[in-house]
């Protein structure tokens, strides 16, 4: 990504759709879900609000490798203190800060409501749009 | 906020200008309680230094704050020169608190047709990031984005109409005005409202319908455009904001299906045997109830290239259903896509009646479904019980980025309207070599890049859809041929569930009176258009 590309806010590039699943399902449920959608993580909610986030990293380090039962309920092993940015940050800003922070997905906000994600995965986007069709000059 | 939309006014003396029609609307207008006034270009007739003036002294009596966008018509005849001295910038922007209204010129000199070249694309991009922030972002530009109703032969959209689209939605603009082409319509694409507007004070209007402008609402709860028409009904729709954005699964998969097209087939170097093969491979292990082909099995219609196609396309497990492509029925292929592939291919799966529409024409590759087609699909495929609803065919519908507009039907502009008014709940296209979904109205437009073409044009690489079905939702993500990882392209929820248009038949409680000059209470309001000099009658204008 160059200088340029960096600036741009990273509304252009994120997910603005998310799958979730509430604070009373399952871990295994929620590792069923991530494996239907083919994602690695899922935001946890809490009558209708976030309360939580887990990953793949998560389920590795807090369910697999501890020991956890996979029946447990997911609140028990979602991160609930959240890192967010704003939804028109600068890409390079939220890159960043999701080194700094040593995170694969960085939860969005636009109001202070969670509106959407940016992962690794989207690191392909800047590239891809860079390309938009150059029809003609002028 | 309140937005009256003009469009088309097409000043002149004598011809087709309707110069009563101009002034009952400007009586409006300026009665009206509206912030201010976006006109979406053709503002004059032909481009001429004498319409120029005409149209000026006309303009300056709008009381209120106006945006003038230049249309083809004012372009003519070197036009474009004109428009900077007696309008203002043809490209700049109007901001508010929270609002940004961007207006671009698509005109290219001496013709009918629109672009938004290099230069101005970076500009608008530019804006679109400068104001990212602001609440409500509107563009105006003459030439529509999305295809009109009702206009004839559809096929005179921005060339890089795609790009556009995707860069609207990318940046969550809110609302889109257009004119162009004389004839009112409303489309929700995602969260963004495209506004057509009719002609407000031309004689040419489609299908015999009245001059007609828009009146905008915007607030936080909704998009609401009511369409003023002279002497006639008004139409009114709504379109709620946008709906929450997280989806908790709570059922079992009800259908899988997967959307290919472009596998173009052949001997040749074009076709990738390789990732055939791998993408066969996956699509087997997903386990899909169905697979859809729409269009590009081989990659020209001889014998040779369909009896390999055929052993190819038996190494897939699940059903398949075809549309045909353009090369599918060229030379023989007119006789072999029938007798290997079917013909008029109807089906019901997993929950799903899908039904394919032929769109292709003998020795061209430009498609068209057809009025007899159109109206039996009224008749056939109209809403039915507990079923979705998927038609599949290969040419573009909407407008799909990366492509300059050559994949559209002639008549998408009437298809895409009927597919909305029947309330398809899919609708799955195959040209043009790249991946795009978004939903339209109630209906979900899903486009699929090349299988195994080694012509295809996403950094993706080749890749097919993935469309799963669920009671609450529809998901659909792009496969990469050759990896197998996906991305997800939408999830939306069935049907019309938040985000129904309302209205429509002008029924809502109408505050404003069809005598428009008759309100005593309206303001008289501000007019900060028009220089002291009354050169510029642009708002606001920062030349791109």
């Amino acid at each position: 990504m160059n200088r340029e590309e960096s600036t741009l806010p990273v509304r252009q590039f994120a997910t603005k759709k998310l799958i979730g699943v509430a604070s009373s399902q399952t871990i295994i449920e929620a590792c069923r879900i991530m494996v239907e959608f083919d994602i690695n993580s899922v935001v946890v909610t809490d009558q209708g609000e976030v309360a939580g986030f887990v990953t793949h990293s998560d389920i590795v380090a807090r369910v697999v490798a501890a020991g956890l039962a996979t029946d447990r309920p997911v609140a028990e092993i979602m991160t609930d203190e959240l890192i967010t940015m704003d939804l028109n940050a600068p890409v390079g800003e939220v890159i960043a800060e999701m080194e700094t922070h040593q995170i694969k997905n960085m939860l969005l906000t636009e109001r202070d409501e969670i509106v959407g994600i940016f992962t690794f995965k989207d690191f392909h986007d800047p590239r891809r749009q860079y390309l938009a069709t150059d029809i003609s000059s002028e | 906020m309140r937005i009256a939309h003009i469009s088309d006014t097409h000043i002149t003396r004598g011809g087709a200008f309707v110069p009563e029609a101009f002034e009952r609307a400007v009586d409006f207008i300026n009665t009206e309680d509206c912030d201010f006034v976006v006109h979406t270009g053709d503002v004059t007739d032909t481009g001429l230094k004498e319409d120029y003036q005409l149209a000026k002294q006309l303009l300056r009596t709008i009381e209120k704050p106006k945006v003038v966008v230049m249309g083809n018509h004012d372009a003519r005849n070197v036009g474009y020169e004109l428009f900077r001295y007696y309008v203002g910038a043809p490209n700049g922007t109007m901001t508010g608190d929270d609002y940004a209204v961007i207006y671009v010129d698509s005109t290219v000199p001496d013709l009918n047709d629109g672009r938004v070249g290099r230069f101005k694309y970076e500009w608008l991009k530019g804006q679109l990031q400068e104001f990212s922030d602001k609440a409500v972002k509107i563009v105006a530009l003459h030439h529509h984005v999305i295809p009109v109703p009702h206009t004839g032969r559809e096929r005179n959209v921005l060339y890089n109409a795609g790009d556009l689209l995707g860069l609207f939605l990318r940046y969550d603009v809110r609302l889109v005005l257009c004119g162009h082409r004389h004839y009112p319509n409303v489309y929700r694409v995602e969260d963004l409202v495209v506004a057509n507007a009719g002609c407000v004070s031309c004689s040419k209007t489609r299908v015999g319908d009245a001059n007609s402008f828009n009146l905008i609402d915007i607030d936080d709860e909704q998009v609401t455009v009511r369409t003023r028409r002279c002497d006639a009904e008004d139409r009114v729709v709504s379109y709620p904001a946008a709906s929450r954005s997280i989806f908790l699964p709570t059922d079992h998969r009800r259908a899988r299906i997967i959307q290919i097209s472009g596998t173009n087939i052949t001997s040749l170097r074009e076709f990738d045997d390789a990732k055939f093969t791998k993408a066969v491979r996956k699509i087997n292990e997903l386990e899909p109830d169905v697979v859809v082909h729409c269009g590009g099995v081989v990659a020209e219609g001889t014998h040779e290239d369909y009896t390999l196609a055929n052993r190819r396309m038996a190494e897939i497990e699940a059903q398949q259903l075809y549309a045909p492509g353009p090369r599918d029925i060229n030379f023989l292929g007119y006789h072999l896509f029938p007798r290997r592939f079917g013909d008029r291919q109807e089906a019901e799966v997993a929950g799903v009646r899908f039904k394919a529409l032929n769109s292709v024409q003998y020795d061209s590759m430009t498609g068209i479904v057809g009025r007899t087609e159109l109206m039996r699909l009224k008749q056939d495929f109209g809403p039915a019980n507990a079923h979705l609803r998927c038609l599949f065919l290969h040419h573009n519908v909407l407008p799909i980025p990366h492509i300059r507009e050559q994949g559209l039907l002639e008549d998408c502009g009437d298809v895409l309207k009927r597919v909305c008014d029947l309330g398809i709940d899919l609708l799955l296209t195959g040209h043009s070599s790249h991946p795009f979904a978004a939903r339209i109205e109630g209906t979900i437009i899903v486009n699929s890049n090349s299988l195994s073409s080694r012509r295809q044009r996403s950094v993706f690489g080749n890749s097919f859809n993935l469309i799963d079905i669920y009671d609450e939702f529809i998901c659909v993500s792009e496969v990469s041929s050759r990896w197998g990882s996906r991305r997800f392209l939408g999830i939306w929820r069935h049907g019309n569930r938040g985000g129904a248009p309302e209205g429509g038949d002008g029924s809502e409680g109408n505050e404003a009176d069809d005598d428009a000059g008759d309100n005593a209470d309206a303001p008289t309001g501000d007019d900060e258009g028009d220089d002291a000099d009354g050169e510029a009658t642009n708002a606001e204008g920062e030349g791109a």
